[in-house]
């Protein structure tokens, strides 16, 4: 088989050959490679520079704002206590607001003893489940810290994560900051393997990334550093899914910057069943680029808008273009292929994946550089033989997360949110 | 007991008025301290001689036993123990051990006969009070002679036993005077704020983040339970504190301190000599 392919392969022209991998273009992974390659030359060349010139660019943590972190959960009961220890006396000005969203497993009753072990720990408790985002807004009025952060009750995070987070707000322009999520639970099976390895490169590389280049409009709701005058300018979480995604934006909008925290790490358990996963990335994908680009905030892309800014425009664009066309256009371009080399399917796919996995080996020396705990990234990278396998999973989800929201608006029915909430909800 | 083993010896004691019946019944004698308190290791067995409805006479086998003015009378009659208190008026040794003759009386007899002893609440004190000392019941329940029953368990002052009265009050400082927050969420856009600022002037109720108004509770909006705030410290806490304040000695201290305080009441099998005497005729 390898020898016919090889056959086969050199049997095209170079145009054949360019035509054939241009499709791959079209795939997530592959299209930040060019901008991963100069990142990575661009800072490999400047730290040989300051190594010659003995310039010392360790971090230092001189900026200490006080910071509110916000844990928002519901039925979170086993997790919380260890989330609030895992915080407490990580950081010197530190308050810590527990909110519990009508949990039914005594996810309050877990959380009060902290309340009363901890003098800056407030716990909160609201009878009926109302949605993650009213409960984030709940705390908002009992902080006045500089910074709120906000982290999911089954995250936890490195010692020195909030130090790395608030250095960033130094600057009067940065609203938002996005940190770094790893999956904790990698080593459980193949599915968690090929998430860690996803999350390495899509959120420890891809927002390094995506910062350079000016697109980046997310903060994942896991760890995310909001500038709380910010918040409070948008009068806080709108309803959710997809609320960290949609307050991202609406900070940008007011004209902050969203800054990268690559070393503010925090791990949190990933779906292990492949069924899980499907439904988590439907619900995260229907309320991203269509619910959120294409229609609440199409102004972003609007130059007529009144709040209208380029660096927006880009942001918008770039998911739109990639994320929503590409999706589609990589959908007729395997029919094209299908109709019009019937037989050669095989040998197409094989080239598909040879080439992925070039691109794959240049994403994770990449990687490597940048990493600080290279042995268990090297390891969870292990995997990368499977991720071009991985990358069509996530397409196909992706692909059917937009059509059932461009046609049904299926992300208003989602019960992420209680239904006497999103009855109510803005239909955007 | 049969009919041969009574026998009328009313004529034979000039001293005694009542008819007396010749019972003979075992018995126990257990000597009455000055405070009342049984001296159980001096207690004693024996039988009665004869009965009669306020004195009786019995015979002790042991001559040597040191005997105190006053003694609580156990008497076995239907497979239980009743017991009497009495004063022994007269007392005689002999060479089989010792004749007490007494009568049913003193301090023992006082606290066996009228109502059940139980606690109640007296208004002077504040504090829930036995008829006698405490020690001293617990000294009789503890030789079998009365039994204790649990009634109730309050929770009293920790310091003197004194009922409290019990407040929500702020963990930091245990005073009563906190004020709550009360703010409303908004559905449609999840906003959560102070009640105050979705007033209008008009009086309709109207979002501040998406300028909805004639919100309808239930409906359109709920109201949340927010932070509690002390007048006194201004400590700032989601959940208040019950504090006990004494009405006694007004110590102030938190629930968990309050000492659980365990009310009983006492059961006494009294002995009525008249229905001994009636059973055995």
């Amino acid at each position: 088989m390898f020898v016919d392919w090889l056959h086969w392969l050199s049997s095209l022209t170079p145009f054949d050959v360019t035509l054939l991998l241009l499709g791959t273009m079209f795939v997530d992974g592959p299209r930040y490679t060019l901008a991963r390659v100069l990142m990575f030359v661009w800072d490999f060349a400047r730290d040989c520079w300051h190594d010659l010139r003995g310039i010392n660019e360790h971090a230092e943590f001189t900026y200490c704002p006080s910071v509110c972190v916000i844990l928002a959960g519901y039925n979170e009961a086993e997790s919380v206590g260890k989330s609030i220890e895992s915080l407490v006396g990580k950081y010197p000005r530190l308050e810590i607001i527990v909110v519990d969203d009508g949990s039914t497993d005594g996810m309050l009753r877990h959380a009060r003893p902290y309340g009363k072990k901890y003098d800056n720990v407030l716990v909160l408790g609201r009878p009926q489940r109302g949605g993650k985002s009213s409960a984030m807004n709940f705390a908002l009025p009992y902080t006045r810290a500089e910074i709120v952060i906000t982290v999911d009750c089954d995250t936890s995070l490195d010692p020195n994560a909030l130090w790395e987070c608030v250095q960033f707000f130094k600057d009067p322009k940065v609203g938002a900051v996005s940190a770094t999520v790893f999956a904790r639970n990698a080593d459980t099976n193949l599915c968690t393997w090929l998430q860690a390895y996803e999350y390495l490169h899509a959120i420890f590389i891809g927002r390094m990334v995506a910062e350079r280049i000016g697109a980046l409009g997310i903060t994942s709701g896991a760890f995310a550093c909001l500038r709380r005058d910010a918040v409070e300018r948008t009068l806080g979480w709108d309803v959710g899914p997809g609320e960290d995604l949609d307050l991202t934006l609406r900070i940008r909008k007011l004209g902050y910057t969203v800054r990268c925290a690559p070393y503010a790490d925090c791990y949190t358990d990933v779906p292990t069943e492949w069924k899980r996963l499907w439904k988590q990335r439907l619900r995260w994908e229907e309320a991203s680029v269509v619910r959120s680009h294409c229609r609440k905030h199409v102004d972003l892309s609007d130059p007529t808008a009144a709040n209208f800014r380029w660096n927006n425009w880009w942001v918008s664009m770039e998911l739109i273009l990639i994320n929503l066309i590409f999706g589609y256009v990589i959908l007729i371009y395997a029919a094209w292929v299908s109709i019009n080399v019937p037989r050669n399917i095989p040998m197409v796919l094989l080239t598909f994946y040879v080439w992925s996995l070039g691109l794959e080996l240049i994403h994770i020396l990449s990687l490597l550089y940048y990493s600080r705990d290279r042995l268990r990234h090297l390891w969870i990278c292990a995997v990368f033989p499977l991720s071009p396998v991985y990358q069509l999973f996530l397409i196909a989800n992706r692909i059917v997360a937009y059509t059932k929201e461009l046609i049904w608006r299926t992300s208003f029915a989602d019960n992420f949110v209680p239904k006497h909430v999103r009855d109510r909800t803005w239909k955007w | 007991m049969t009919p041969s083993e009574i026998v009328d010896l009313s004529d034979l004691f000039d001293m005694r008025q009542d008819r007396r019946f010749e019972i003979a019944r075992p018995i126990e004698l257990i000597p009455i301290g000055i405070d009342g308190l049984l001296d159980i290791e001096r207690r004693v067995m024996g039988t009665s001689r004869e009965l009669s409805v306020h004195s009786l006479a019995v015979d002790v086998p042991r001559g040597d036993w040191h005997c105190s003015q006053q003694l609580l009378l156990g008497l076995h009659w239907r497979q239980e123990v009743h017991y009497a208190g009495i004063v022994v008026r007269r007392m005689k040794t002999h060479e089989r051990g010792m004749f007490l003759g007494a009568e049913f009386g003193g301090l023992a007899q006082e606290l066996l006969e009228g109502d059940a002893p139980l606690p109640v609440f007296d208004r002077d004190e504040l504090a829930f009070v036995l008829p006698q000392s405490p020690a001293l019941y617990e000294n009789w329940s503890q030789a079998g002679v009365i039994e204790k029953t649990l009634l109730d368990r309050v929770l009293v002052c920790p310091r003197c036993c004194g009922v409290p009265t019990f407040r929500n009050a702020c963990r930091k400082c245990g005073a009563g005077r906190v004020r709550n927050d009360r703010l409303m969420h908004h559905f449609a856009c999840a906003y959560v704020g102070h009640a105050s600022e979705f007033c209008l002037p008009s009086g309709e109720v109207a979002c501040p983040k998406c300028r909805l108004n004639r919100l309808v509770v239930g409906a359109d909006f709920e109201y949340l339970t927010g932070e509690n705030q002390c007048a006194s410290c201004g400590w700032r806490d989601s959940e208040t504190e019950l504090y006990g304040h004494c009405l006694r000695c007004n110590w102030r201290f938190e629930l968990h301190q309050a000492r659980e305080q365990e009310l009983h009441g006492y059961h006494v099998r009294r002995l009525a000599p008249l229905a001994v005497i009636t059973d055995a005729v």
